[in-house]
C-alpha cells in the first residue's frame, strides 16, 4: 500500500479486518433477534430458528457428556470448534449476540481515559475464573447435573429475549399501536402477535441478570466474556491450537501500548499474546502505528505467545473438586426426584423422563418462546429446585397446552423435549399402541366447584376437554337450589384413564385464584415410577 | 513503505513458526476435526456414530435379568405339603420337613440358601404380622449344620424402615444367631427382572443383591388376613422382593399376587401357623388378633399349601382367594390339595 | 448539577497504515459468505413438512373409536314427602308416588331383592317363588310416625305365575274380588292380590283404623303399576266360561303337576268350593306334544291307579286306595281331563264337558 493517502471510497480501507467484524457482528446480532421473532406459530415456516443454539460448541460437549450421544443438529456446534481451530476465539467478537451486546454497551458508555483505558484491558488473574467454571459446569455434565445453560451466553441470551425483552418490546410495541391505531404494522414488529401479551413467571430475575452483567462493562470491560463465560473458556483452550493469530514484529514494536486501547479480549497483544483470550477483535492491528501487529499464520514469532489458559494445575484440581461435590449437592436437594416432586412440575409434551431431562435442558427458554399460549414457563426454584431453574414448566393457570402443537418438540436443540409429531402425541396411528402423550392428571377440588360446592351450573372444564372420548363427565342432577329454583347441575369427574393433562379445563376454570379443576403431573406418560393407574381401563390388556 | 523506520529490540532474536511444524497442527486439525465430524454426524446406525436423531437413542437401556428355577425335585415318597404339629417349633418344623423329605434332600452341601422371611412392618414378634424369628434361627442352624450350606442369607424389603424391621420383629438377631447373613435393602440392591409370562411384573425392579449366586430359596411366611386378597400367605410373601411404586399393584391384587408364584419358584415353602394373624391384617398389632396354633406347613407346591392353610390355619372355608386358581392358571401348582397333604401329629 | 458525559466520546482512530491484499480479499469474501448465508436462511421459509404439525383426517379415522362410556341418567329432583320433614327424597322404584298420599313417608328406602338373594328377605318361602318365574320382589315399608304398612311387589314374570302362586298361596277362608284386572282377597291387616305378571301382598303392623284405611288406599293405588294387564291363555277361558269355574278357584301349576317333572303348564279348575274334583287342562305347543304329554301321563298314573278304560286317545283310572277316578284325554293340543271324581259316571261327564269346550 502506498502511504496513507485518504479517499472517501478507499476501498481496502474500508475492507479491514475491523470494518467486517462489525459487519459480521451485526449481521449475526440480527439474525439472532430475528430467530427470536421469527419463533412464534404464525411465522415459523422452516426457518431454522434454533441453529445458533444448535452450533454452540458447549451445548455438544455438556450434552455430549451427559447422555453420550448428539442430538439431532448438535453437531453442527464443530463449525464453530473448526472456526475457532483455525481463527482462535473469533466466535466471540465476531458471532456471539450477547458479545456483541457487551461490546456495544462499552463502547457506547465506557468513557474511560488514557491511561486507565489501556489499564483497563489489561490481563488479570481473575480471568482464569471462566475456566475454573467450566471444569465445573463439564464435570457436573460428566455426572448427569447439566447447568451450563445458567451462563452459556446463547442460552442466556435466548433466554432473556423469550423471556424479558419480548414481552416488554411487545408492550412498547402495544402502546405506539394504541397511539397510532395501526395494527398491522406494529404486529410485524411484535415477537408474539395476535395474542394476549405474554408475561413470564420470574422473567424480572432473568432480565435483572443479564442486566446485572451487561452493567458490570463498566466495571470491567466485557465483563462476562472475560470472567464467567463458559463458551469463551472451551473455545480459549480450543484456540491454544489455532492456525491463525495476531503476531506482534518485535523489531517494529515501540511499546507503546496504544494496542491496549481497545483490546476486547486482554489477551495482552502488547506483550507475549495470551492466545486463550483473544476474540479476535483485530481493533489492535488497526490501533498500532508502527504496523507491528498482524494476523497471521505465516511467519508467526513463537517467543511471543502464550497459548495455554494460564488456569494452572492447582485451580484445575480445585475446581473439579468444586464440580464433583456440586454433582451430589444438586442431586440430593430432593426437590425433583421421584420420591418427591412438586405437583407443579409438568413438562412439555414430548420431555423424556425427568432425570435425563435435566441431562439435557440448556434452559435457553426456546420452546417457551415458541409456546403460542403461553402455558410454558421459566421454572422457579418452587417447581423445580436450583437444579430446575429456568427449564420449561407448564403453567395452566396462564395457558393451556394445545392438543395438536408439538412446536417447543420442534424447537429444543437438545432433545429435553424430544421431536414428537401430532400423531405420536395423540397416540394415533403408528402410536395407537402407546397411547397418547399425558402431561399429567387433572384432578377435582370439589369444595370450590360451582356446580359440586355452590348448585351453580357451570362445566366449562367439561365442555372445553379435548379428548374424545371426553376425560370429564358429569354426573347429572336436578337440584332445588337455595332459593327454591330447580336447576341441573352436571357435576363433572375425571376419568384418568383419558386424561392427557393438557391443563385447559384448568385455564378455564373461572374459580380463577385456586383452580377448582387443576393438573398435576402424576401419571405423566414419560415417567414409569410417575404412572398413576396400573390398568387404564379404556385400553384392552395386550 | 518505511522500509527506513529503526530496528527495534535489535538485541532480540524471533523464532519463527518452522513450516514443518506448521503442517503438522494443520494435520493435526484436520485429523481431529475429522473424527469428530464423523463421531457427530455420521447416521446412527454407522459404527460408533454418537448420533441421536431422534431422542430416543440415549434412552437408557435396561438389559433386565431372570431368576433360575429354585425347584428340586422331591423324593418320590413324599407329599407335596406336610403339616407338622407339636408342643414346640422346632418338632413342628422337623416333623413337617421330614414328612417331604427331608431339609437335607432339598439342600445339599455347598449351596447358597436364601431365607426370605416376611418382615414387612415395624412390629414384636409374635404379633403375627411378621414371620416367627424362631423358625428362621432353628432353620438357619439347620442349613448350616445339617445340610452344611454354604451360605445362609436373610432378606426382606419391609414396608417400614428395613433396618427397624428386622431388629424389631426379632427376624434378624435370630438370623444372626444362627449364623446367617441379613442383606437389607438399598439402592443399589435392585435391577430390573424379567419374569417371562407375568401380566403386571414382565420387567419390575427387583431386590436382587441377596439372589445374587444364590442356589436354594426358602420362603418364610406367616398367616395373615388381609383385606384386599383375603389373605397373606406363602406366596404374597414374595411382594417383599419387589422393588420401585410397588404400592400400584394392589388395583390389581390377584394378578401380582399370581404373578409373584411366577416370579419365584422357590425350592421350600414354610408357613408358619403358630402365630395365625385372624383379623386386621396384614399389619396387626394388637394380641387379640392373633390366634396361637401348633402347626408348621412346608411344602413343594406353594398354591396347595396356600390352599390349606386358608382353609384350616385361617379357618375361612374353600372359598380360595382368586390369586391361588390365577397362580394355578399360570402352572405355578395345584389348589386342589387332596390327597398330597400329609398330617402328622 | 455536574455536566457528565453519558457516551464514550472517544473516535474510532485507525493509527496503522499498511492494509494487506489478502485483507481485503478476506474481506470480499466474508461478505460474500454472509450474504449467502443470509440467502440460505431464508429459504429455509418453506422448507418444512406443514404435515408435521397436524393428524391427517385419515389417520383420525382408521383409529375411530365408538365412544362406549356408560352415561349416567338424569337424576330428577324429588320433592321430599312433606311427612318426612324436607330430609332427602327417597328413589320409590317400581312404586307410584302416590303411595306417599296421605301424608304417609317412606321408611328406610325401597328393598329389591332378585333371585339371587330372595332368600335373605324370606328365607325358606323363597323356593315357592321361584317355582313361579320369580324374578324380582320390591319391599317397601310406609311409616306415618305411628304405624307402619308394608307392600311387597313380586315380578312373577306372566299372569300365569301370578295366578299360580296367587293361588298356591291363597286362604281357602277368603273371597276374592276382582277389580279391573287386579284380583285380591282381603285379610284382616291388608290385602293379597295379583294382576299381570306382578303379584302383591299389603300388610299394616297393626288392625288400627289408620294403618288399615291406608292399606285398602294401597289397593287402589297399587293397579297403577304399569303392565298390570292379565293375558288370557285360552285354558282360563275354557275353564272360566265353559265349565263355570270361578276365578277364585283357578289354579296353574308351571312345574311339577302332579307331582311329574315333565307335567308342566297345567291349568286346574274346580266348580265348587273346597271340593276334590278339579278339572285340569293342559295346552301343548303341538298336537304331538299333546299326545306325548299324555302318554306319559298315562304310564306313570298306571303305578298308582288301575286301568279302568284305555283308548289311544284317552283313559280312565281308578285309584288304587282312594277309589277316586282320573280321567285323561287328549285332542288336538290339548290334554284334559278330570282329578278327583268320586265316580265314573261323573267323570265320564265332566270329561265329555271339557272335550266339548276344548273343540268348540
Amino acid at each position: 500500500m502506498s502511504g496513507p493517502t485518504r479517499s472517501k471510497w478507499d476501498l481496502p480501507r474500508m475492507l479491514r479486518l475491523t470494518n467486517v467484524r462489525i459487519l459480521s457482528q451485526v449481521f449475526f446480532f440480527v439474525a439472532f433477534i430475528l430467530a427470536c421473532w421469527a419463533t412464534w406459530t404464525s411465522r415459523l415456516g422452516g426457518y431454522p430458528v434454533s441453529r445458533l443454539l444448535e452450533m454452540d460448541p458447549l451445548v455438544l460437549l455438556s450434552t455430549g457428556l451427559a447422555t453420550g450421544h448428539v442430538y439431532r443438529y448438535l453437531g453442527w456446534g464443530l463449525l464453530i470448534l473448526a472456526v475457532t481451530l483455525l481463527f482462535g476465539r473469533v466466535f466471540c467478537n465476531w458471532i456471539c449476540p450477547y458479545g456483541t451486546l457487551h461490546q456495544l454497551t462499552g463502547w457506547l458508555f465506557n468513557i474511560r481515559k488514557h491511561p486507565d483505558r489501556w489499564k483497563s484491558n489489561q490481563y488479570k488473574k481473575i480471568y482464569t475464573l471462566k475456566y475454573m467454571g467450566l471444569a465445573v459446569f463439564l464435570i457436573m455434565a460428566a455426572f448427569g447435573a447439566l447447568q451450563i445453560g445458567l451462563l452459556d451466553p446463547i442460552c442466556l441470551m435466548y433466554r432473556t429475549v423469550a423471556t424479558a425483552f419480548s414481552p416488554a418490546s411487545d408492550m412498547v410495541m402495544d402502546a405506539l399501536s394504541a397511539q397510532t391505531g395501526g395494527t398491522f404494522f406494529w404486529d410485524a414488529l411484535k415477537f408474539a402477535p395476535g395474542t394476549e401479551r405474554r408475561i413470564f413467571v420470574g422473567s424480572f430475575w432473568i432480565g435483572l441478570f443479564l442486566a446485572t452483567l451487561v452493567g458490570m462493562n463498566l466495571v470491567i470491560p466485557r465483563f462476562f466474556c472475560r470472567v464467567l463465560c463458559p463458551l469463551g473458556a472451551l473455545l480459549g483452550v480450543f484456540s491454544r491450537f489455532a492456525i491463525f493469530r495476531i503476531n506482534r514484529d518485535v523489531h517494529a514494536c515501540t511499546d507503546c501500548n496504544l494496542c491496549l486501547t481497545r483490546c476486547e479480549g486482554a489477551s495482552d497483544p502488547h506483550a507475549q499474546l495470551r492466545l486463550s483470550e483473544c476474540f479476535g477483535c483485530m481493533n489492535c492491528i488497526d490501533d498500532c502505528p508502527e504496523d507491528a501487529l498482524s494476523f497471521t499464520f505465516l511467519g508467526q514469532d513463537t517467543k511471543q505467545v502464550i497459548p495455554g489458559t494460564n488456569l494452572g494445575r492447582r485451580r484445575l484440581v480445585f475446581s473439579s473438586i468444586a464440580g464433583l461435590i456440586a454433582f451430589p449437592l444438586l442431586k440430593n436437594h430432593g426437590v425433583n426426584t421421584n420420591a418427591n416432586y412438586s405437583d407443579t412440575l409438568i413438562r412439555p409434551p414430548g420431555s423424556v423422563e425427568e432425570s435425563e431431562f435435566l441431562e439435557r435442558c440448556i434452559k435457553c427458554d426456546q420452546c417457551i418462546n415458541a409456546c403460542p399460549t403461553n402455558v410454558l414457563q421459566p421454572a422457579t426454584f418452587k417447581e423445580a429446585g436450583f437444579e430446575g431453574l429456568w427449564t420449561p414448566v407448564m403453567n395452566f393457570n396462564i395457558g393451556h397446552c394445545q392438543l395438536k402443537c408439538t412446536l417447543c418438540s420442534e424447537v429444543c436443540p437438545t432433545g429435553a423435549i424430544r421431536r414428537i409429531t401430532v400423531e405420536e402425541r395423540m397416540g394415533k396411528g403408528p402410536f395407537a399402541e402407546a397411547g397418547p402423550i399425558s402431561l399429567g392428571t387433572a384432578f377435582f377440588d370439589v369444595g370450590r366447584c360451582l356446580p359440586h360446592a355452590m348448585e351453580i351450573p357451570c362445566v366449562v372444564c367439561e365442555e372445553v376437554c379435548p379428548v374424545s372420548p371426553k376425560a370429564i363427565q358429569t354426573r347429572d342432577e336436578e337440584v332445588k337450589n337455595v332459593f327454591g329454583k330447580l336447576v341441573i347441575l352436571n357435576k363433572p369427574f375425571m376419568v384418568p384413564d383419558l386424561c392427557i393433562g393438557c391443563g385447559i379445563c384448568q385455564t378455564e376454570c373461572p374459580v380463577t385464584d385456586r383452580r377448582a379443576v387443576y393438573v398435576t403431573p402424576v401419571g405423566e406418560s414419560r415417567s414409569s415410577e410417575r404412572r398413576l393407574l396400573l390398568h387404564k381401563r379404556n385400553r384392552p390388556e395386550a | 513503505m518505511d522500509n527506513d523506520k529503526p530496528k527495534q529490540n535489535p538485541a532480540y532474536v524471533k523464532e519463527q513458526l518452522s513450516r514443518r511444524s506448521l503442517i503438522r497442527r494443520l494435520a493435526t486439525v484436520a485429523g481431529l476435526g475429522t473424527a469428530a465430524g464423523y463421531l457427530t454426524l455420521a447416521p446412527e446406525d454407522w459404527p460408533f456414530s454418537m448420533k441421536d436423531q431422534t431422542g430416543l437413542r440415549s434412552k437408557p437401556v435396561i438389559t433386565p435379568l431372570q431368576l433360575t428355577d429354585f425347584r428340586v425335585e422331591k423324593p418320590a415318597m413324599a407329599s407335596d405339603v406336610a403339616v407338622g404339629r407339636g408342643p414346640n417349633v422346632e418338632e413342628r418344623l422337623r416333623k413337617a420337613l421330614d414328612a417331604i423329605g427331608g431339609l437335607t434332600h432339598y439342600v445339599k452341601p455347598g449351596d447358597i440358601v436364601l431365607l426370605k422371611p416376611n418382615v414387612a412392618f415395624d412390629r414384636s414378634p409374635n404379633l403375627g404380622a411378621t414371620s416367627n424369628p424362631e423358625i428362621v434361627e432353628i432353620l438357619v442352624r439347620m442349613l448350616l449344620v445339617d445340610c452344611r450350606a454354604q451360605e445362609v442369607r436373610v432378606a426382606d424389603n419391609p414396608i417400614e424402615s428395613p433396618a427397624d424391621c428386622f431388629a424389631k420383629s426379632g427376624v434378624g438377631p435370630a438370623a444372626e444367631r444362627g449364623g446367617g447373613r441379613v442383606y437389607l435393602p438399598d439402592s443399589n440392591a435392585f435391577r430390573t427382572l424379567n419374569t417371562p409370562g407375568a401380566v403386571l411384573i414382565e420387567n419390575w425392579l427387583f431386590f436382587h443383591r441377596p439372589l445374587t449366586n444364590v442356589d436354594k430359596v426358602i420362603g418364610v411366611a406367616p398367616v395373615k388376613d388381609h383385606n384386599l386378597c383375603q389373605a397373606s400367605m406363602g406366596i404374597k410373601n414374595w411382594y417383599g422382593l419387589l422393588g420401585g411404586r410397588r404400592n400400584q399393584f394392589h388395583q390389581d391384587i390377584h394378578e401380582i399376587v399370581s404373578d409373584l408364584a411366577l416370579m419365584l419358584r422357590p425350592t421350600l415353602t414354610i408357613v408358619d401357623g403358630s402365630y395365625i394373624l385372624m383379623k386386621n391384617g396384614p399389619t396387626g398389632g394388637d394380641p387379640s388378633n392373633v390366634k396361637p396354633g401348633d402347626a408348621i406347613v412346608a411344602g413343594t407346591d406353594p398354591v396347595a399349601l396356600d390352599a390349606w392353610a386358608f382353609e384350616h390355619l385361617l379357618e375361612r372355608g374353600t372359598d380360595f382367594p382368586r390369586y391361588l386358581f390365577k397362580a394355578e392358571e399360570k402352572g405355578c401348582g395345584r389348589v386342589d390339595y387332596r390327597g398330597r397333604v400329609e398330617l402328622i401329629t | 448539577m455536574v455536566r457528565e458525559r453519558v457516551l464514550n466520546p472517544l473516535k474510532r482512530k485507525v493509527l496503522r497504515k499498511r492494509i494487506s491484499s489478502s485483507e481485503t480479499r478476506f474481506g470480499v469474501a466474508f461478505i460474500v459468505l454472509m450474504i449467502a448465508t443470509g440467502v440460505w436462511i431464508l429459504a429455509q421459509r418453506s422448507n418444512f413438512d406443514p404435515s408435521d404439525r397436524d393428524i391427517s383426517i385419515e389417520v383420525l379415522e382408521n383409529d375411530s373409536v365408538e365412544d362406549t362410556l356408560y352415561q349416567r341418567p338424569l337424576k330428577l329432583w324429588q320433592e321430599p314427602g312433606s311427612a318426612s320433614g324436607g330430609t332427602a327424597s327417597v328413589d320409590l322404584g317400581l312404586f307410584p308416588s302416590a303411595v306417599l298420599d296421605g301424608g304417609w313417608k317412606v321408611d328406610g328406602r325401597v328393598e329389591t331383592y332378585d333371585p339371587d338373594n330372595l332368600y335373605e328377605k324370606i328365607n325358606g318361602a323363597a323356593e315357592q317363588y321361584l317355582s313361579f318365574g320369580f324374578q324380582k320382589l320390591h319391599y317397601l315399608t310406609l311409616s306415618d310416625g305411628e304405624h307402619f304398612v308394608t307392600v311387597e311387589i313380586y315380578e312373577q314374570g306372566s299372569f300365569p305365575n301370578t295366578l299360580g302362586i296367587f293361588a298356591a298361596q291363597r286362604d281357602e277362608r277368603r273371597a276374592v274380588a276382582t277389580e279391573g284386572n287386579a284380583f285380591y282377597y282381603s285379610t284382616p291387616v291388608g290385602a293379597v292380590g295379583g294382576m299381570g305378571g306382578y303379584y302383591f301382598k299389603i300388610a299394616a303392623d297393626s288392625t288400627a283404623e289408620a294403618a288399615l284405611t291406608k292399606a285398602k288406599a294401597l289397593l287402589d293405588v297399587l293397579t297403577d303399576l304399569p303392565s298390570g294387564t292379565n293375558s288370557t291363555p285360552r285354558a282360563t277361558t275354557i275353564l272360566m266360561n265353559d265349565l263355570g269355574v270361578p276365578f277364585e278357584r283357578l289354579a296353574y301349576v308351571p312345574t311339577d303337576a302332579f307331582q311329574y317333572d315333565f307335567a308342566t303348564d297345567f291349568w286346574f279348575g274346580s266348580t265348587e268350593q273346597a271340593s276334590d274334583v278339579r278339572y285340569f287342562i293342559h295346552e301343548a305347543p303341538d298336537s304331538e306334544a299333546a299326545s306325548s304329554m299324555f302318554g306319559r301321563l298315562v304310564e306313570e298314573q298306571g303305578y298308582e291307579y288301575s286301568i279302568v278304560e284305555q283308548t289311544e286317545n284317552r283313559a280312565v283310572f281308578q285309584h288304587d286306595f282312594l277309589k277316586t277316578f282320573f280321567a285323561v284325554e287328549v285332542s288336538g293340543q290339548f290334554v284334559f281331563g278330570i282329578d278327583g271324581s268320586s265316580g265314573r259316571q261323573a267323570a265320564d261327564t265332566g270329561v265329555r264337558k271339557i272335550r266339548g269346550a276344548v273343540s268348540g
